[in-house]
């Protein structure tokens, strides 16, 4: 029995239509609050997620370096998520598609609470050279909360793993690790 | 037929320009130039490196853009498709044009007559795929966009009998960036930019396409030391693709000791190209009308260093990988192309060399290459599959680690006097560039007008395998090496969707 309904009663997909009788939550303060009980509850072990929701592959390069024997991000607790069912972190890259939008929306609806959305590299924060193309939609933040921005084209593993140890609130722990 | 007869090296418009009455005239001579005939382990003499729709003054063009293997004349073929005539597809004959046509399609609203596969490709979330197989215990198996662990978004619908992959379609452009229309009105120097971020792990190939292609277009003859550092960095892009899908191919197989000592290596060849750099992923480090400003002599010794080291590393476990019976056993026979279909589908890269086609831009166009250690790597079994691509790949590696070391030597061995562009630059031009990349030919095709980019096409080497690996996937495998086929090709969503 979980006492604080904001962790797990929203990992169903809310439909107006379906489920019209269930109140709605309140998401905007639902994310204000997330972070901080997703560093308690999930401090010490991340799955995560990544979605590429139109990047140019260098990052998702870089996502997968974090798993080679240089910098083994395992032995920090994180490890990636085959399904965003599983997961507490979504990374995203790349610069957001039209295509992409609804796909990255129904993935962040797939997560269990609590969650957080790490944007990863120029093109989720900002949209870098594609920004004026019209197949754009915007920053990732203007579709989903963003929880922690990791700027770099690409940005290098340390600076993922530095994003990933800050997210989950255990940056002293890591630079005494590292 | 109308040519232009003299050409200079550098020319103010392409060598041979054809605006073909009808687009009748338009396929004939396409198909004629074209078609690789069966047989001939040759690359037919003229390549199709771009197909597509160029907007006109008035109306939107067919373009169709070929260059002469071992020649520097290239042809560009154009047709009106604004008259009200119909369009015969070619599809049918030269299933290379299947998904290309269906872009020119959706871009102009002109219809190829009888095509056989008619979908909308640039809008993959506005079409939903059909199951193709029918009869009892046929069953539909989506996956995608969101897919495997860390891997680009793209949609493939399996229909499976059992365990038993009957047919699948992959549907792609879901990071349809439209970077080719993106770059219309840019400066030279923006378009690189943009080429760059096509496919990050081909920014070498791509940037120096497209610098060639403009550098063509405002008739600029880039110096061999030029040259030779542009394809030093397209052969050190090759080192860390290469042990990228080899470990890659490891990992599919299950085998992780494989998968970590050749990411490892991986790592080691990105680390080597920030040091030259400062860009793991080469960015900027092709300049236009010119080269980079590094000291080779004083990086000599810790490029060889490195390079040997990580060249150690990879024979070492691919060795040890060859030996594994249960590594081999998973890749023979799986993901098998057949020889008709690299014929057919004018494959390029490594999948065309795993049917042992012998195509590659470094041995069609020998320029700059000869004496750098560079043979072309066609597998000896050349039987398409998973085994033949592993092969090639780790023979590549050889060539390319030799090319390296070469090339590296003769920079630090030459004065550069770089000349440099003239101010006076013409403000218009055509140009074509194109590069051996890891996964196989990309060629940028580029129309300056007024001192600005009019027109700007792409096509990478995923954009002519795409098509093939539905059919090399359904091709007798199972669902369960799904992973070993999508690991030996080894190809880019980002490439295609552009």
């Amino acid at each position: 029995m979980i006492k604080d309904p904001s962790i797990a009663s929203h990992s169903f997909s809310v439909s107006p239509d379906t489920y019209s009788t269930v109140p709605k939550p309140d998401w905007q303060q639902m994310d204000d609050t997330t972070l901080r009980q997703f560093q308690k509850k999930f401090g010490h072990s991340l799955h995560i997620r990544h979605i590429d929701v139109g990047s140019c592959n260098a990052c998702e390069s870089e996502v997968l370096a974090l798993s080679n024997p240089y910098y083994n991000f395992h032995r920090l607790g994180f490890f990636f998520a085959s399904s965003p069912r599983h997961a507490d972190v979504l990374l995203v890259t790349g610069a957001l598609t039209k295509a992409m939008k609804d796909v990255l929306m129904a993935t962040y609806e797939a997560m269990p609470r609590p969650r957080i959305v790490i944007a990863a590299g120029v093109c989720p924060i900002h949209g870098g050279v594609f920004r004026d193309s019209e197949q754009f939609v915007g920053p990732v933040e203007s579709v989903i909360p963003v929880d922690a921005h990791i700027p770099g084209c690409p940005p290098t593993p340390y600076a993922l793993i530095h994003g990933l140890l800050l997210a989950s609130g255990r940056m002293e722990e890591g630079a005494e690790r590292a | 037929m109308h040519t232009v007869p003299e050409r200079n090296f550098v020319p103010a418009m392409p060598s041979n320009s054809y605006h073909a009455p009808s687009l009748a005239d338009f396929s004939n001579m396409l198909l004629n130039r074209c078609l690789r005939t069966a047989s001939d382990d040759d690359a037919p003499t003229w390549q199709l490196l771009y197909y597509g729709v160029i907007q006109e003054t008035h109306s939107n063009a067919l373009l169709a853009v070929l260059v002469r293997s071992g020649s520097e004349e290239q042809f560009w073929l154009t047709a009106d498709l604004s008259t009200r005539e119909p369009w015969p597809s070619l599809a049918n004959d030269w299933p290379a044009l299947l998904w290309p046509e269906r872009e020119v399609w959706e871009r102009t609203g002109y219809e190829p007559l009888d095509h056989p596969d008619l979908l909308p490709i640039l809008h993959p979330h506005l079409v939903d795929l059909e199951s193709r197989a029918e009869g009892a215990g046929v069953f539909s198996l989506p996956l995608g966009p969101v897919r495997a662990d860390v891997s680009e978004s793209a949609f493939f619908l399996f229909d499976t009998v059992g365990e038993q992959i009957m047919h699948l379609q992959p549907q792609l452009f879901y990071k349809h960036r439209g970077i080719e229309q993106l770059a219309i009105g840019k400066t030279a120097e923006d378009v690189l930019l943009l080429a760059e971020r096509i496919s990050g792990t081909s920014t070498a190939a791509h940037a120096s396409a497209c610098a060639s292609a403009l550098e063509q277009a405002l008739r600029w003859q880039p110096p061999n030391h030029v040259l030779w550092e542009r394809q030093l960095w397209v052969e050190l892009e090759r080192l860390y693709n290469h042990a990228h899908d080899l470990s890659q191919l490891a990992s599919a197989a299950g085998m992780t000791v494989g998968q970590a000592q050749l990411a490892r290596v991986k790592e080691e060849c990105l680390r080597l190209a920030a040091d030259l750099t400062g860009s793991r992923y080469l960015r900027g480090a092709v300049k236009l009308f010119g080269s980079s400003n590094i000291n080779w002599r004083l990086s000599l010794p810790h490029l060889e260093a490195s390079l040997s080291a990580a060249d150690d590393r990879l024979n070492h476990f691919v060795r040890l990988l060859s030996r594994t019976p249960t590594f081999i056993d998973r890749l023979v026979g799986t993901g098998t192309v057949k020889r008709e279909w690299a014929d057919k589908y004018s494959l390029v890269g490594v999948t065309a060399r795993a049917c042992g086609v012998k195509t590659d831009i470094r041995h069609d166009f020998p320029t700059h290459y000869t004496g750098t250690g560079y043979e072309i790597c066609t597998s000896s079994m050349a039987t398409g599959d998973a085994k033949s691509r592993f092969d090639v790949r780790v023979d590549e590696w050889n060539v390319s680690v030799r090319m390296v070391r070469s090339l590296t030597r003769r920079l630090a061995n030459t004065e550069r006097n770089d000349i440099p562009a003239s101010r006076n630059l013409p403000r218009e031009g055509w140009g074509v560039g194109f590069v051996e990349g890891a996964r196989g030919r990309v060629a940028h095709v580029v129309v300056v007008a007024d001192g600005r980019t009019k027109f700007y096409g792409v096509r990478s080497a995923s954009s002519w395998i795409w098509p093939v690996f539905g059919l090399a996937t359904a091709n007798g495998n199972i669902q369960t090496d799904f992973p070993v086929i999508d690991a030996s090709f080894g190809l880019s969503c980002a490439g295609m969707d552009r």
